[in-house]
């Protein structure tokens, strides 16, 4: 295929302005400026012309595949489909956790331990039959300086925050949608930090704010 | 826990685009092949994230963005793989498919259409084949508008050229 070049006779300066008077795409103002430029120019008119031929038979183009029964394997597979993959878990996403690479081994046995004793808390709330401490807003290991940072996390459904306590150690408070079907509305809360052991709770919305349980506590780093 | 299986009706509005997402592909692959996996692989990947898509936005331009990441990643990984511009390759897929390439009867326009480079060619079939308006374009193949208006006046000047060229040879030769 010829390209269009400077000097062309199929290119003109004002080419993408045709190009797009051809297809509509023009406000009223350069619509008209458009067409007192076709009016007094016979080069643009010329090629506004051919634009409109060409655009008719690509505008038609590849009929033949529009006809065409698609192939069975496809509608088969589309059947056959299961239901998408639902939104990854809290677990998932907590292994996924932005930690450094230190924090994310000393967070991982705390979102274990968590995911094996969700299920248990959320069975037992409220009380500690199963050992937990559940406690008002207060039950998750934060350390005070922190814990005003949580409320704000938790009423957003989610997110980030990171910082330094007094004493100069780096910690990161992290809170996740648990998805927890049986628990609507939870969110896992997990604190991690250079000095403090990793915590790892589940928050549950209740009439006065939320109910944080601590369900899993590990080593610091 | 069970999940419910894909909604139907998206299922059913999927497979009411097959063929406008085939054709799609067709323009971007040159290879009906290439093109059947390509929408193979959109199709399972929309159903696997249906959630993401919004019931007030337009599904055709969601799965035509699928279908042009997919070609998109599919071409970096060739070119990776195999240091070669994909779009430099032969038009078709000689190994495979060979029956139905044979049964698709390009016309002219067609073949000029696949001749054009790549980026000229997505945003021709999405712009004047499919008619999705040059905003819609620029959404679905993740450009400026401004970079739609001069691919598409590149393209479409091109190709008028070209069918100038092919009919003045026609007529040339008497045909």
């Amino acid at each position: 295929m010829t390209p269009t070049r400077p000097g062309d006779q199929a290119s003109h300066p004002q080419q993408d302005r045709l190009v797009a008077y051809v297809d509509g795409e023009l406000d009223i103002d350069e619509r008209e400026a458009v067409q007192a430029l076709i009016a007094g120019d016979r080069h643009a008119a010329a090629i506004v012309e051919r634009l409109i031929a060409s655009r008719d038979q690509a505008e038609g183009a590849f009929g033949a595949i529009l006809a065409a029964a698609p192939r069975p394997e496809l509608l088969a597979a589309i059947e056959r489909a299961d239901a998408p993959a639902p939104a990854p878990g809290w677990r998932d996403r907590l292994t996924r956790f932005t930690l450094s690479r230190t924090w994310r081994l000393a967070v991982a046995p705390a979102a274990l331990a968590a995911a094996l004793l969700l299920a248990v808390t959320v069975v037992t709330m409220p009380g500690d039959e199963a050992g937990f401490t559940l406690a008002s807003g207060g039950g998750l290991d934060i350390p005070a300086e922190v814990q005003p940072v949580l409320p704000g996390l938790l009423d957003a459904g989610g997110g980030e925050r990171q910082g330094s306590l007094a004493g100069g150690d780096a910690w990161r408070l992290a809170v996740l949608p648990a998805d927890i079907p049986e628990a609507p509305g939870c969110l896992v809360v997990v604190f991690a930090s250079d000095a403090l052991p990793e915590s790892v709770g589940l928050a549950c919305p209740v009439e006065a704010g939320w109910r944080v349980a601590t369900v899993a506590l590990a080593p610091a780093p | 826990m069970p999940t419910p299986p894909p909604d139907d009706a998206f299922r059913r509005q999927l497979i009411d685009l097959l063929p406008r997402l085939r054709r799609f592909a067709y323009g971007l692959t040159r290879s009906l092949a290439e093109a059947d996996d390509l929408v193979q692989s959109a199709c399972l990947r929309a159903l696997e994230k249906r959630r993401q898509w919004q019931a007030d936005t337009r599904l055709d331009s969601w799965l035509f963005r699928i279908v042009q990441n997919l070609w998109i990643d599919g071409r970096r990984r060739l070119r990776h793989r195999e240091d070669v511009d994909p779009d430099s390759l032969p038009l078709g897929d000689p190994n495979a498919h060979r029956a139905a390439e044979a049964r698709l009867t390009l016309g002219t326009v067609e073949r000029l259409i696949l001749g054009l480079p790549a980026e000229q060619r997505a945003v021709l079939m999405l712009a004047t084949v499919e008619g999705m308006s040059y905003a819609e374009t620029a959404a679905i193949l993740g450009i400026p508008h401004g970079t739609v208006m001069s691919r598409l006046s590149r393209a479409r000047l091109a190709l008028a050229a070209a069918l100038d060229e092919t009919g003045n040879a026609e007529g040339a030769t008497g045909r």
